[in-house]
């Protein structure tokens, strides 16, 4: 699906100079200016945006939608599994996924994340897991194996798992149905804040194409 | 037909038996292979020469087990090491040839460990280890020839970075074989190599180098690594003119153990980032099979929606021919729609490459198809004597039967809806929403179709009836779909091109809505009714679409 990948026209604005990161206005932390991630061959930077005046002008900038189904999800959605903030994430792409121990998976619909993403996230349709034929298909890509007729969750890959935000439930679904499928609670984190959160603190965006 | 093939395709990708990843795997650890000879050679060196020889012995027995569990796991398949057996004949072949010279190889490093080795134990070592690591090589090349991975610099980076890791246990080899053969030529010309080709491939893997096909590499994280490993290098480098002692041997044999476990580390960082990607691709087919199969569901359900705007179209069509409204645009029109009725209906059951259907073996879909073929057929027959000969009784006969045709059609759409089931409330708040608006297509036409039999004074006050209540069904829908109904499972649209459009159909049909319900119309009223229908039917279809496609409802 991703064949190459264009920066969010967000990084012109950020005038990004390549440089480390030293000069940035706007940090992400006082140690951390950006991370790095590899996207399909190219490495891309995520930092906030520098314009100080910036404003989302997306859909993002909406307070309210539809309930149902946009209800706001609670903060621990399922039991056992670990809810995470922005950091978090980050640290997760530069420990595990830029090494391959672990994956940031889009749990949104294909139409909601080709308008947008976050740097190194695959995305894996929640309502894809109802399919049987097509979630053991998935899992055989997250590690997962057949032994003895059953699945073998031991070298499945640790997940990072988010949608649209605190009021989207594409994320719950997606974690309750690999719950159900047998994926090991510890394996799996939640990222309640997703895209709404993610722009508001102006981290760099990416639009698959 | 795009759809088709393109699930075809994804449906071939999807079928892969070794997957790239545990390709990946095998040519790191074949890579590793060609270290360790190299390795074991030089730590029977380090026995010999006394230097450090218990810890050398203990490395010894390591790497020797691990070389002979490796091997073993590249011909049959080892998955606590991650190996999977490679089908391809030639790899296999290779990897039987190491495993023979590998046996005999084997036995001398035994003695060696035992302390019961020969001067010829020995020589046998000096001799072989170069035609293991060579042997070794040519599987190592194969390999990345099978991943397809000649032209990928990716592959080419975990095997030269892995190459690396033996040039560094080549050359402590070749050190040691100097130290204790300082005449040996043999020895001093296979360190200059490898002295140059470890420098070149280390250049290459942090500025590229086309001869090695070596991209130069971008990640921070692994410039990082590379750089340490190049100041590891100088100081090999340095301290290896002047290494003459046991303890500056030692010491030197230590720093090319942390430069192996350095390019140990950035070898693993390029088969991670090469094997993310290689999952990433799968995960994408996978996804976008998944899609393609749910555009295809809902393709066929839009489909099944227009032939119910068709059934009432035809019917439209044959009045206003028979009134001699247009009548050589209406004949035309209303084959146009036969034609196209009946391909579709055939489509369903066979499937139809221009129209993008798969056909089916589902029998709940063939029963109902059946259903509707049992009234299609003679339908058919009647539309094409009035298409040839413009009889009255083949009017009548649509006329008559066009609902239950009507019927039948919705039948169809109902079943296709449930075979196709969604799993999450938008979803399918979606397929109703698309079902509501579809609907309203063919009330277009079927309240145009009623009007005209009032006009013709076919069975008035039934028609009258019966137009009241589609133009009722298609006010209170427009309502809904414009509004919402949670009863209906009808979503308020917030989507701004979507509102836009239902506004522009809202407008349309409250300049028609009053013609329709007026008794006696006036020549210009009727044309207004006869264009606007069309109309109203093309701007409806447009919010379907926009229903089905619009990202946020």
């Amino acid at each position: 699906m991703v064949k190459k990948v264009a920066i969010v026209a967000l990084a012109a604005l950020i005038g990004w100079s390549g440089s480390g990161g030293e000069d940035l206005k706007v940090k992400i932390t006082e140690n951390l200016p950006y991370v790095d991630v590899e996207v399909n061959g190219k490495i891309v930077r995520i930092q906030r945006i520098q314009d100080t005046e910036h404003k989302l002008r997306n859909s993002y900038i909406r307070t309210s939608r539809p309930a149902p189904p946009f209800y706001v999800q609670e903060f621990k959605p399922v039991k056992g599994i670990d809810t995470v903030g922005e950091l978090e994430l980050l640290n997760f792409l530069k420990d595990k996924v830029n090494l391959d121990k672990g994956l940031l998976v889009d749990a949104r619909m294909p139409k909601w994340y080709r308008q947008g993403t976050i740097p190194g996230a695959v995305n894996i349709p929640f309502s894809l897991l109802y399919e049987k034929r097509y979630a053991d298909k998935i899992l055989s890509q997250l590690g997962v194996k057949i032994k003895d007729g059953k699945r073998d969750f031991s070298n499945a890959t640790e997940l990072m798992i988010f949608d649209n935000g605190p009021w989207c439930q594409q994320a719950v679904r997606e974690i309750k149905n690999l719950v159900e499928l047998g994926y090991p609670k510890e394996k799996i984190h939640y990222y309640r804040g997703g895209m709404q959160y993610w722009q508001i603190l102006g981290l760099t965006t990416l639009k698959p194409e | 037909m795009k759809r088709i093939v393109l699930t075809l395709l994804l449906g071939v990708v999807l079928g892969w038996g070794v997957t790239d990843a545990e390709l990946a795997v095998d040519i790191n650890l074949a890579g590793k292979q060609r270290m360790l000879t190299q390795r074991m050679t030089k730590d029977v060196l380090m026995v010999v020469a006394g230097i450090e020889p218990q810890k050398a012995k203990e490395d010894l027995k390591r790497s020797m087990e691990l070389f002979d569990r490796t091997i073993k796991g590249l011909m049959e398949g080892d998955s606590g090491l991650g190996l999977v057996p490679v089908q391809d004949g030639k790899v296999q072949e290779q990897f039987k040839k190491v495993y023979n010279l590998w046996k005999p190889f084997k036995e001398r490093i035994e003695k060696v460990l035992s302390g019961k080795y020969s001067k010829e134990d020995l020589q046998y070592i000096r001799d072989h280890n170069m035609e293991l690591l060579k042997e070794m090589n040519k599987g190592v090349q194969l390999l990345v020839g099978v991943s397809k991975k000649s032209k990928s610099h990716k592959a080419q980076a975990i095997n030269l970075a892995g190459k690396e890791r033996m040039l560094s246990q080549r050359i402590a080899k070749d050190i040691l074989l100097l130290h204790l053969d300082p005449s040996s030529k043999e020895a001093k010309e296979d360190l200059q190599k490898s002295v140059a080709l470890f420098e070149k491939i280390l250049n290459g893997l942090r500025n590229g180098d086309k001869e090695l096909g070596l991209a130069k590499t971008e990640a921070p994280w692994i410039v990082e690594e590379l750089e340490k490993a190049q100041k590891m290098w100088e100081e090999f480098k340095r301290d290896m003119e002047k290494a003459k002692s046991k303890e500056e041997l030692a010491k030197l044999m230590e720093t090319s153990d942390k430069l192996l476990a350095q390019m140990n580390k950035i070898t693993k960082m390029y088969e991670a980032i090469y094997n993310r990607r290689k999952k990433i691709s799968s995960i994408n087919s996978i996804v976008n099979s998944f899609v393609q199969e749910k555009e295809n569901q809902k393709h066929i359900i839009n489909l099944a929606g227009k032939q119910r705007m068709l059934t009432q179209k035809m019917t439209k069509e044959a009045l206003l021919a028979a009134l001699g409204q247009d009548r050589k645009g209406n004949m035309e029109a209303l084959k146009r729609d036969m034609e196209l009725y009946d391909k579709t209906l055939r489509g369903f059951e066979k499937g139809d490459r221009e129209l993008d259907l798969p056909g089916t073996e589902n029998p709940a879909v063939l029963k109902k198809i059946g259903e509707v073929q049992e009234v299609w057929k003679p339908f058919k027959g009647h539309v094409k004597q009035f298409l040839e000969k413009g009889d009255i009784k083949d009017l009548s006969y649509m006329v008559a039967n066009n609902e239950e045709l009507l019927k039948r059609s919705n039948d169809l759409v109902q079943t296709f809806k449930k075979v196709y089931p969604t799993n999450n409330y938008l979803e399918e708040a979606r397929k109703e929403i698309v079902d509501i608006a579809g609907r309203q297509r063919m009330l277009t036409q079927k309240m145009t179709k009623e009007k005209l039999l009032i006009l013709l004074g076919v069975k008035p006050e039934e028609h009258k009836k019966k137009l009241q209540q589609t133009v009722s069904l298609f006010d209170q829908s427009l309502h809904d779909l414009i509004h919402g109904n949670k009863e209906r499972l009808i979503v308020k649209p917030t989507n701004k091109e979507l509102i836009e459009q239902f506004k522009k159909v809202e407008a349309l049909w409250k300049r028609l809505k009053p013609l329709y319900e007026k008794d006696s119309l006036s020549d210009v009223e009727k044309a207004l009714i006869m264009k606007g229908n069309l109309v109203l039917l093309k701007e409806m279809d447009k919010a379907v679409s926009l229903c089905e496609t619009v990202m946020e409802y």
